[in-house]
C-alpha cells in the first residue's frame, strides 16, 4: 500500500537530496524538479476523497498517516489542496529559477522546503512543526544568501527572529498540554495567550518585527524571496489557524477575534504608510508580503463572519501576484546591469522593455486588490464583511489603501517618463525581450484577469483547505 | 556530591557563555562553547536516562568541531595573541551579562515555584541563563560567527529548560537536525564571506 507521506514527503526530500548531487547538471536538474513537482501537485489535486486511484481493473489505495519516533505524520485529502498548492509554486519558480539567476541550490532547496512545509502542516501534534519552521529558516540560507555575496545582516536577523519564536510557541502549548477548556481569563491561560501571539507576531513579521523582509528582499534574488515569501504565508497562516482550531482557550480569550481583525487592519496600514515611502523596487516586494499578511489578519479575525474563505480566494492571486512582481524586478536587473533598482532609474523601461512593465504594473495593481484583476474579489469579499465600527476600520484601510496606490503611481509614472539619456530613441518593437519572456508574461497577465472575472476557477482548486477547521467554522 | 557537581557545572556553564559574550576571539569563543556543552549534559535531567543528555553533548560538540574546522582550515580568523585587556565593549557585554545572570539567581526561585515547577533549579538557572545570554550576543553582535555561537547558546540553553519540562523523542532528533544545521549554516558564512564578491 503507498502512502501519502512517501509520496509529498519522502520522495521529494529523496529528489532534492539527489538533485543537489546533480545541480551542476542545470538542464537536468530544471527537468526533475518540473516533472517531480508537476506530478506531486496535480496528483495532490486529482487524488480523489477516499484516496484511492482507480485504473482500470487496478486500485491504488494511499493510507494517509504514518509513524516516526512515535509520532503521527498525516496527510489527508483535506490537507492535499495546500500542499497540492506548495508544489503549484515549486513548479512555477522553477521555471525560471536558473534563467533569473538564482542560486544553484534553487532546484533541490525549492523541493526540500516544500517537503519541510508538508511536514510542519502534517505532523502531530502540530506544535513540533515550530522546530521544522526554524528548520526550513535554516535550510533556506543557501538560498537568500548565495556564494559569491556577502552575508547580510537582513538573513541573519531572519535566522534569529525565527528561532526566538520557536521556543515561545513551544513554551506556551506545553503550559496548557492537555488543557482543553479552561476559565479564559486565567493567569495560566494569559501567561499562555501572550507566549503564543508573540511567537506568531514575530513569524508573521509583524510590526515591529518586521524588519527582517524589507532587508532580506533587498539583499537578495527577488524571484528567491518571492517565493520563499509565498509558501511561508500560504503555511504560516493555515497554521495559526490550526492553532486556534485546536486551543479552546486561545479562540475563546475575550475580544481575541477583535485584536486579530485590529492586528490585521494595523500592518494593511502600516505596510501601506511605509510602502508610501519607498524608492527600491525590490522593498516593495517586501512591503506586500506585510501588507496580504495584515489582509489575511484580518480574515482570520473575521472568521466567524466567513472570513476564512478569503485564504481559498487569495491563494492563487497572490501567488500570481509575488511571481508577477519579482519575475519584473529580476527580469529588469538582468537586462539592466546599471539598474541599482531605484524609482529614479525607472524612466524609459516601459520604452524599452513594455511587456515586463506592464507585468509589474499589473501584478502591482493585482495585489493592491483593483477591480477586475485576479485579488479583487477576495479583497473585495472580505471588506464586505467587515462589522460596524463608526467608520474606525473602514478609515483606517482606506487610508491603507491609499498608501499603496501613491506608490504604485509613483511606479507608473517613473515608467512612462521618457530616459533622460536617450527621450528621441522609442522603439516600436523591444529587442531586449525574448519570446519566453512574452509568453509568460502574457499568460500571467491573461490570469489575473481570469481570476477577476471568474474568481471560483481559482477558489475551486483550493476550496479544501477549510475543511479541517469545523471547530472554528462552526462558531459561524 | 552530585549536587556540588551540578552547581558547578551550572556555575561554569554560565561563566562560559558570558565569556562568549564578551570576548571576540575566535579560539575562547569555540573553547567556550564546547564547555557550555559539556556543563548542558551534567545539568541535563536524568529521568528519562542518559541518552538524551548524552546526545546533547555529541551533537553539540560536533557543532563546535564544524564550526573549528571550518575556521581552521579556511584560515579566516588569525591567532590573535592572548590578552587580558579588556576593550569598552567587552566591559559593557560583560557587565550586561553579568547582569542577567544576576537577574536569574534573582528570578529563578519564583519561575521554579510559578511556571516551571518540574526543573531542577540548576536546569532552570542554566537554562535561562543560557537563553538571555544567547539574545544578548545575537543583539550585541553582527558577525555570522558570533551570531551562530549565540543562536547555538540560546538553543542550548532552550533545550535544556524544555528537556527539564517534557521528553520527546522526535522533539529531540529536530533539535539535534537544527543544531547540527545551524553549525553547517555558520561553516557556510565563514567560508562564503572569503570568496570575492561577484560583480
Amino acid at each position: 500500500m503507498m502512502n501519502t507521506i512517501l509520496i509529498w514527503i519522502l520522495i521529494p526530500a529523496l529528489l532534492s537530496l539527489a538533485l543537489a548531487l546533480l545541480q551542476r547538471f542545470t538542464k537536468l536538474s530544471i527537468a526533475v524538479t518540473l516533472l517531480g513537482s508537476g506530478f506531486l501537485l496535480l496528483l495532490a489535486f486529482l487524488m480523489p476523497e477516499d484516496l484511492i486511484i482507480r485504473l482500470g481493473s487496478r486500485q491504488f489505495v494511499f493510507a494517509d498517516s504514518y509513524e516516526v519516533f512515535g509520532r503521527l505524520i498525516s496527510i489527508t485529502k483535506a490537507n492535499l489542496n495546500l500542499v497540492g498548492g506548495l508544489y503549484l509554486c515549486v513548479f512555477i519558480w522553477n521555471l525560471f529559477a536558473r534563467s533569473l539567476k538564482t542560486s544553484q541550490w534553487f532546484n533541490a532547496l525549492s523541493l526540500l522546503i516544500a517537503a519541510l512545509w508538508t511536514i510542519a502542516l502534517a505532523v502531530q501534534p502540530f506544535l513540533y512543526a515550530t522546530v521544522i519552521i526554524l528548520l526550513i529558516a535554516v535550510v533556506s540560507i543557501p538560498l537568500l544568501s548565495p556564494r559569491g555575496s556577502k552575508a547580510g545582516p537582513g538573513v541573519l536577523r531572519y535566522i534569529t527572529l525565527q528561532a526566538i519564536a520557536m521556543p515561545l510557541v513551544l513554551l506556551s502549548a506545553w503550559m496548557l498540554s492537555g488543557i482543553e477548556t479552561a476559565p479564559s481569563a486565567s493567569t495560566l491561560i494569559m501567561r499562555a495567550a501572550a507566549l503564543v501571539l508573540s511567537g506568531f507576531a514575530i513569524w508573521l513579521a509583524l510590526f515591529p518585527v518586521h524588519t527582517w523582509v524589507p532587508m532580506v528582499a533587498q539583499e537578495s534574488h527577488p524571484w528567491t524571496v518571492s517565493f520563499l515569501l509565498v509558501l511561508m504565508q500560504s503555511s504560516l497562516t493555515i497554521f495559526f489557524i490550526y492553532f486556534l482550531e485546536e486551543y479552546a482557550w486561545l479562540r475563546n480569550l475575550p475580544r481575541m477575534w477583535e485584536v486579530l481583525r485590529w492586528a490585521g487592519i494595523i500592518t494593511i496600514f502600516i505596510s501601506s504608510l511605509l510602502i508610501s515611502f519607498q524608492n527600491k523596487l525590490r522593498r516593495i516586494l517586501a512591503y506586500f508580503y506585510l501588507w496580504e499578511m495584515g489582509y489575511a489578519l484580518l480574515a482570520i479575525g473575521l472568521a466567524q463572519e466567513g472570513g476564512l474563505n478569503y485564504l481559498q480566494l487569495i491563494f492563487m492571486p497572490r501567488i500570481l501576484g509575488y511571481a508577477g512582481l519579482s519575475f519584473s524586478i529580476a527580469k529588469l536587473e538582468q537586462l539592466e546591469p546599471d539598474f541599482d533598482g531605484k524609482f529614479n532609474a525607472l524612466p524609459g523601461f516601459f520604452h524599452r522593455y513594455p511587456v515586463i512593465s506592464l507585468v509589474l504594473v499589473t501584478s502591482l495593481l493585482s495585489l493592491a486588490g483593483l477591480p477586475m484583476l485576479a485579488s479583487f474579489p477576495a479583497k473585495r469579499y472580505l471588506i464586505n464583511l467587515l462589522p460596524w465600527s463608526g467608520y474606525g476600520m473602514e478609515t483606517w484601510l482606506s487610508l491603507g489603501f491609499g498608501g499603496v496606490l501613491i506608490v504604485i503611481f509613483r511606479i507608473i509614472y517613473q515608467l512612462v517618463s521618457p530616459s533622460k539619456k536617450e527621450i528621441a530613441i522609442i522603439k516600436a518593437v523591444s529587442i531586449s525581450e525574448d519570446a519566453i519572456i512574452i509568453a509568460f508574461s502574457t499568460i500571467l497577465i491573461l490570469l489575473f484577469f481570469i481570476g477577476g472575472f471568474f474568481p471560483t476557477m481559482y477558489s475551486e482548486m483550493f476550496k479544501g483547505i477549510l475543511a479541517p477547521f469545523e471547530k472554528i467554522l462552526l462558531i459561524n | 556530591m552530585s549536587e556540588i557537581i551540578v552547581f558547578i557545572a551550572t556555575m561554569i556553564g554560565l561563566l562560559a557563555g558570558l565569556l562568549n559574550l564578551m570576548r571576540r576571539k575566535w579560539l575562547i569563543n569555540v573553547f567556550g562553547l564546547a564547555i557550555q556543552y559539556l556543563c548542558i549534559f551534567i545539568v541535563f535531567p536524568k529521568a528519562e536516562g542518559i541518552s538524551p543528555a548524552l546526545i546533547k553533548i555529541i551533537v553539540g560538540l560536533m557543532s563546535t568541531l564544524i564550526i573549528y574546522l571550518t575556521i581552521l582550515s579556511s584560515g579566516a580568523i588569525r591567532r590573535d595573541p592572548f590578552s587580558l585587556k579588556f576593550t569598552a565593549g567587552e566591559l559593557f557585554r560583560g557587565l550586561s551579562g553579568a547582569f542577567l545572570i544576576f537577574l536569574v539567581f534573582l528570578v529563578a526561585p519564583w519561575l521554579s515555584r510559578e511556571v516551571f515547577p518540574q526543573s531542577s533549579s540548576s536546569s532552570l538557572t542554566l537554562g535561562l541563563g543560557l537563553i538571555l545570554l544567547g539574545l544578548l550576543q545575537l543583539g550585541a553582535k553582527t558577525e555570522p560567527l558570533y551570531i551562530i555561537i549565540g543562536l547555538l547558546t540560546f538553543l542550548s540553553g532552550f533545550e535544556l529548560l524544555y528537556g527539564s519540562l517534557e521528553f520527546s523523542t522526535m522533539l529531540e532528533a529536530l533539535f539535534a537536525i537544527v543544531n547540527l544545521l545551524i553549525a553547517i549554516a555558520g561553516a557556510y558564512f565563514i567560508t562564503k564571506d572569503l570568496e570575492p564578491e561577484k560583480l
